[in-house]
């Protein structure tokens, strides 16, 4: 059998049924759409939190004052305690080593205006040498410093968002603002730090030196967490062991007793939370399988109702020469053309519906190759499959029988 | 080149027995043109299906050039059809979608190599049955007269020893009958055997000799020139 000229005729005999090739392609194109899209915006949301892994810094502890429990692969804060204080800071600064910088750190949401525009924002109290940490700068004004701290002062530095919700282009230096009961001065705005792995923005927020919030806010004379920078990645396991070695000791908890506290890396903090987005993407992987089924069975149903109406043809091909095997593999070539259609049509579509989901989520647009690959290759399998149960059912009617169809 | 000798047929559907040919004799000789003519319904196309091979006889021996068909595998038979045989239809059996030069060459889909000159055949064998202006057109797009001289030109393109035809003018005016007929004069003079099946005694006229069936049997057989 010639394929060439039997692809020639297979095709004009598609094209020449427009609508019924349209439907069956649009079927897997669908399923195929499915797959490009969301394992396409899956991919790229897990590359969106290995970079920001990456530029949260890869070298930071985080010590919570609560019990941390992960839940269904989610972080969960569990009892909250108020044994961790200004003086853990201190004893961690002075008995372990391996550590760069340390800032403890205590935050709530809070109401702030200027004027008469009111906002609702995060209220941080962090020390300065968390703006090191967190490679913050500013840029108008300037950050509060050690002195600051020190003094207590009533001073903020505002994140870009809540600039703009409260100043808009004035620039905010110099003025005062009301954030609950206290006046405070803006000195400083900071650089931009974006979205955190949650899509929180972080820039939402004013900093306050720690014991300004502490003690001026909140009335408290415990913290909710310390972040540490370690000088070598290498040491991130000992650091943390001697940290709560130090901390335990602190706090008074005998042995055996649980800690009152969490330790965790950065990195292990958004491996749980990637966790879940690998469980999504199988998730991803399921749903996308059940359309492309869906999409099988598109075809498989086209070419059933179009064999009945084609049975003459089948009973003319077969009465000039046509063997079963050519048969079938005529009809395995239409289902694979409408598929290929399909799969063409699902791609396109799918790194559309892909790049608006990542614009939309602010993430950087991948074109997955092994994705588009994967969804080549399952809309060839799917037109096999589902085509050649049609295409054996063709090859099996009998000439004769075939030719004496109705038209 | 043909002979049949005691062909029987008998349709088995949903338990049902439905015997319709009680055993056939006879032969027909190569550059022959015969008529088989009986009257509607009473296995005129069974008997052509047998003779195409696109059916097996219940009982009986087949012999297309002296080869016994009955022991033919259903590739083998294929593979004669496309050679030898040529068929023509009372409903044409075009694709419509396709246009008339694909239909023509779509014979030449199934053989051995495909031949270089195919186009160039099919387009002489368009011009034979008139309608070499035509062969980009759809099927559709012509009468139904013009569609069975499509259909003759598709039945010749790979040069058969046998030309089939099952009332192919059962679905004509008067007008494209006559054509028809007298391409069927034009194929015979060339050489080729041919064997039309009718309930038209006008038709069946047309021939050399005619065979009559009656009650599933040879009634009669008829040199008419
Ligand atoms: N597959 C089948 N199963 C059962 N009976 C059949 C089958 N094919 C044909 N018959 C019966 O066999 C008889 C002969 O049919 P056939 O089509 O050969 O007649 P015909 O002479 O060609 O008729 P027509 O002039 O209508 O073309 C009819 O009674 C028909 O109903
Ligand atoms: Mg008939």
């Amino acid at each position: 059998m010639n394929i060439r000229r039997t692809l020639h005729i297979s095709l004009n005999v598609l094209f020449g049924h427009k609508l019924r090739t349209l439907l069956s392609a649009l079927a897997v194109g669908t399923g195929v759409a499915a797959v490009v899209m969301m394992v396409g915006a899956s991919k790229a949301a897990q590359n969106d939190t290995a970079k920001k892994i990456e530029n949260l810094g890869t070298d930071l502890i985080s010590v919570q004052a609560s019990r941390i429990k992960n839940l269904g692969g989610r972080a969960r804060h569990g009892t909250r305690f108020t044994t961790t204080t200004l003086n853990d800071i201190r004893s961690i600064k002075r008995k372990v080593s391996g550590v760069k910088r340390v800032g403890g750190m205590f935050d709530r949401r809070a109401n702030a205006n200027y004027k008469n525009i009111k906002t609702r924002t995060m209220l941080m109290g962090v020390e300065p040498e968390v703006f090191d940490i967190w490679r913050i700068s500013a840029v108008s004004g300037r950050l509060y410093t050690q002195r600051d701290e020190e003094k207590i002062a009533r001073v903020c530095v505002l994140g870009q968002t809540t600039k703009n919700n409260l100043f808009g282009d004035v620039d905010p230096v110099g003025e005062m603002i009301q954030v609950g009961p206290m006046q405070l001065k803006v000195i400083g705005v900071s650089s931009q730090r974006g979205l955190d792995y949650r899509g929180n923005d972080l820039d939402d927020v004013i900093y306050v030196p720690l014991q300004t919030a502490m003690k001026r806010f909140f009335n408290v004379t415990y913290i909710e967490a310390i972040i540490v920078q370690v000088y070598n990645k290498d040491s991130m396991d000992e650091v943390k062991e001697e940290i709560t070695r130090v901390l335990r000791k602190n706090h008074r908890i005998k042995e055996g007793k649980e800690d009152d506290f969490t330790i965790q890396t950065q990195e292990q903090l958004l491996k749980s939370e990637m966790q879940t987005e690998e469980a999504f993407g199988l998730l991803v992987a399921v749903v996308a399988g059940l359309s492309m089924v869906t999409g099988g069975i598109g075809i498989f149903a086209v070419m059933l109702i179009s064999l009945r109406e084609r049975k003459r043809e089948v009973g003319l091909r077969r009465a000039i020469g046509a063997r079963h095997k050519d048969i079938t593999v005529q009809f395995m070539l239409e289902a694979l053309i409408l598929s290929l259609i399909g799969g063409i049509i699902g791609i396109i579509v799918g790194l559309l519906g892909c790049c608006i989901i990542t614009k939309l989520n602010n993430w950087e647009t991948l074109i997955p190759l092994s994705t588009l690959a994967f969804a080549f290759i399952i809309s060839v399998v799917t037109g096999i499959i589902f085509g050649f149960y049609p295409a054996r059912l063709a090859s099996k009617m009998e000439p004769a029988e075939a030719l004496r169809a109705a038209v | 080149m043909i002979e049949l000798i005691g062909i029987k047929k008998t349709y088995f559907t949903e338990g049902k027995e439905t015997p319709v040919l009680f055993g056939i004799d006879f032969k027909i000789e190569e550059g022959e043109y015969v008529a088989i003519m009986a009257p509607s319904g009473t296995g005129k196309s069974t008997l052509l299906n047998i003779l195409g091979t696109l059916d097996k006889p219940t009982e009986g021996k087949y012999l297309f050039k002296n080869r016994d068909l009955t022991e033919l595998n259903d590739d083998q038979l294929s593979q004669l059809r496309n050679k030898s045989i040529g068929f023509v239809f009372q409903l044409f059996n075009l694709l419509n979608r396709v246009s008339v030069l694909d239909n023509v060459l779509l014979p030449l889909l199934y053989a051995h190599n495909y031949p270089k000159d195919a186009k160039e055949r099919a387009i002489n064998l368009l011009n034979m049955v008139g309608l070499s202006e035509r062969i980009h057109f759809k099927p559709n797009a012509l009468s139904g007269g013009q569609q069975q001289r499509v259909a003759i030109a598709r039945a010749l393109i790979n040069e058969p020893d046998v030309l089939l035809a099952d009332e192919p003018t059962g679905n004509l005016d008067s007008k494209s009958s006559e054509e028809i007929l007298n391409i069927f004069d034009e194929i015979h003079r060339q050489g080729r055997t041919l064997v039309v099946v009718t309930h038209e005694l006008d038709v069946a006229k047309r021939a050399q000799r005619v065979i009559t069936m009656r009650d599933g049997k040879v009634f009669k057989e008829e040199k008419v020139k």
